[in-house]
């Protein structure tokens, strides 16, 4: 299979490191983010994941490189210009006020009414697009502390579409989700990202991850293990040593996807089980 | 659109609110308006509502038909309307200082109490009283206690904080830890303080808007009125901020700006207040927490409704501070601590319910 031609990087990381205190969380980094795909990052518990993305999203400062966004530098736009070229979308909400799930989604929209790039019918259209996308339109009534988990994470979700940016980032949006959801927000990224949008997100599930990634960002231990499409990176030997814990990649049943299985270790049986 | 990943499900439709925010405004400016009649008119000279509009008409050079003798203007003029206007100040800003400061520290038990700003406030007025020196004349009180008020506010803020968050419970115990150091070093001062010092103290710490005269409500005006216009330009960035620094920054907001300008106007406010009536407790938790049940927690509403049911409901408590025990008067202070406490208590077992929602 030959690659597409690739279009030019929005969003670059360039050799980016990140040190606090004398913990060196991520080292020497570098990847590109396309317009039109779905980037999965991938990788252990500390491996550097939401470090990465948070320097992906100019929270944080790389300690050594730069992050480039459309060709300048992070650091050289102002948070409000930020703010209407990318979106990030957090692990969870602290909101503990009693916003209305409709009012939170709405507040995706302060970057645009701030730059007067907005009016108001313009907005109300967004939100409710972004309202009917995650299926949240249901819940614009309710309180969101109210809201259990996983509704509160659609809702944040809707919140990150209404800013209607061309970069996406989230961290681990499926996290609190039951299995529908989980798979009803990756097609929801997958689509956008048909529509052109660049989306870097995190995952812990790797089926997930070979199912709806465009291509696979494995870190480990602060260090990008591979970049590549989900066939390529996720091999059982990688998986094995990087997660140090035997791993058989399979061929899916159904779809033409790998299919992650963790191998268990089981204990010994004891002797009345065994035979003989 | 995505209707086949997301079945329809029916969700009950609870809505938030108790009350329709449109009747809000409107009917916080009644309330204002009976609060306003009922001050000029009640008190060891009755002044019937028309009558004190035919004062103030007369004043301004509009002869209207309604009769009223020459005692009634005085004391309309000279006692009652510098307490309305400056009973209605200190409301507004203690109840919008703590609906600011609450939105800036994500915390709804915020106030400006509870953060060291009225100690801090108390303490630079104590040490002007003691030390007896008026570099700005007039002024000096309250620009004592204005910067006392800043400089333990941004102390608190700055101890509390840490790795770029501010939590909630060491806000609160720094907060605590501060107010009692302050206390400490305002007890000490009072201790060294002469016979007429220790008066002037004691009405501090008592909180009182008796000595109302158009000269201390002209003087905390331009402070308080800064404070007024300027804190609600903000409301939509405190609506974002509420949602936690980082994703208030990566929605554009200027935190660190924000933050510091609405802590800066607080500290203003509450500073002026406090030079010109001493510490009144409560008003600035309390009122916001009334206020939100009705108007939610937009701040685009819910700072200027703020203001307004402050102004009100200071009025009704110097009401009851100058009426219940007439002829004496009580302490202001002690009539909103005594309403508050209670309510204060409820409000700390209601948030704890509402925490047991399962997530």
């Amino acid at each position: 299979m030959t690659e597409p031609p690739s279009p030019r990087a929005i969003l670059e990381a360039q050799a980016v490191s990140y040190e606090t205190g004398s913990q060196r969380l991520l080292s020497d980094v570098s990847l590109e983010l396309l317009p039109g795909e779905v980037l999965a990052i991938v990788g252990p518990n500390g491996a550097g994941k939401t470090t990465l993305l948070r320097l992906l999203a100019g929270i944080l400062r790389p300690t050594c490189g730069a992050v480039v966004l459309d060709g300048r530098p992070l650091g050289a736009y102002r948070p409000e210009e930020l703010a209407l070229r990318r979106a990030v979308m957090p692990q969870q909400s602290l909101l503990r006020f009693g916003f209305t799930a409709r009012e939170v989604v709405a507040m995706g929209r302060y970057p645009h009414q701030r730059a007067r790039q907005s009016d108001r019918l313009t907005d109300e259209r967004v939100i409710a697009r972004a309202m009917a996308e995650t299926e949240t339109h249901e819940l614009a009534d309710r309180l969101f502390p109210t809201l259990s988990g996983g509704e509160q994470g659609r809702v944040t979700l809707a919140r990150v579409l209404a800013q209607d940016t061309p970069v996406l980032l989230l961290d681990e949006p499926t996290a609190s989700l039951d299995i529908r959801h989980q798979h009803g927000m990756l097609a929801l990224a997958q689509k956008l990202a048909r529509r052109g949008a660049a989306i870097a997100v995190i995952l812990h599930d790797l089926n997930l991850a070979a199912a709806y990634a465009d291509r696979i960002a494995l870190l480990c231990a602060g260090q990008l293990a591979d970049l590549g499409p989900p066939r390529a990176v996720l091999r059982e030997s990688l998986l094995t040593e990087v997660f140090r814990c035997p791993i058989a990649v399979r061929c899916h049943p159904l779809s033409d996807c790998p299919l992650i299985l963790p191998i268990a270790e089981r204990a010994a049986a004891p002797d009345s089980a065994s035979p003989g | 659109m995505l209707s086949r990943a997301f079945p329809a499900r029916r969700a009950p439709a609870t809505g938030g609110r108790l009350v329709t925010p449109a009747l809000l405004f409107p009917g916080l400016v009644a309330l204002l308006g009976l609060a306003i009649l009922l001050n000029l008119g009640l008190g060891a000279m009755e002044i019937r509502p028309a009558q004190a509009i035919a004062i103030i008409a007369d004043r301004l050079g509009i002869p209207l038909s309604t009769d009223f003798t020459p005692q009634q203007a005085s004391v309309l003029w000279a006692i009652r309307l510098p307490r309305v206007a400056l009973a209605a100040l200190v409301g507004a800003a203690l109840a919008l200082s703590g609906a600011t400061l609450q939105g800036v520290f994500r915390n709804p038990l915020a106030d400006p109490g509870l953060i060291g700003v009225s100690s801090g406030a108390a303490l630079g007025a104590v040490a002007t009283i003691l030390v007896g020196l008026a570099p700005f004349g007039l002024a000096t009180l309250p620009i004592a206690a204005f910067l006392g008020g800043l400089l333990a506010t941004l102390a608190v803020y700055g101890l509390a904080r840490q790795d770029g968050r501010t939590d909630v419970v060491t806000l609160i115990l720094t907060g605590i830890a501060c107010n009692a150091v302050l206390g400490a070093a305002t007890g000490y001062l009072t201790f060294l303080a002469t016979d007429a010092q220790l008066r002037a103290i004691v009405f501090w710490s008592l909180g009182s808007i008796g000595g109302a005269t158009w000269d201390t409500t002209l003087r905390a005006l331009p402070l308080i009125a800064v404070g007024l216009l300027a804190a609600p330009r903000w409301s939509a960035a405190l609506n974002l901020l509420v949602l936690g620094e980082e994703e208030a920054t990566s929605l554009g907001v200027p935190t660190e700006r924000v933050r510091l300008s609405l802590i800066a106007l607080a500290a203003l406010m509450t500073g002026a207040a406090v030079a010109v009536a001493g510490i009144i407790g409560f008003v600035g938790l309390v009122v916001p927490h009334i206020v939100r049940l009705v108007s939610g927690p937009d701040h685009r509403r819910l700072l200027p409704a703020s203001a307004l049911a402050g102004a009100s409901l200071l009025l009704m408590a110097d009401l009851a501070a100058r009426t219940l025990a007439a002829p004496a008067e009580l302490p202001i202070g002690v009539v909103t601590a005594f309403a508050g406490g209670p309510f204060f208590l409820w409000l700390l077992r209601r948030a704890r319910q509402e925490r047991a929602i399962p997530g």
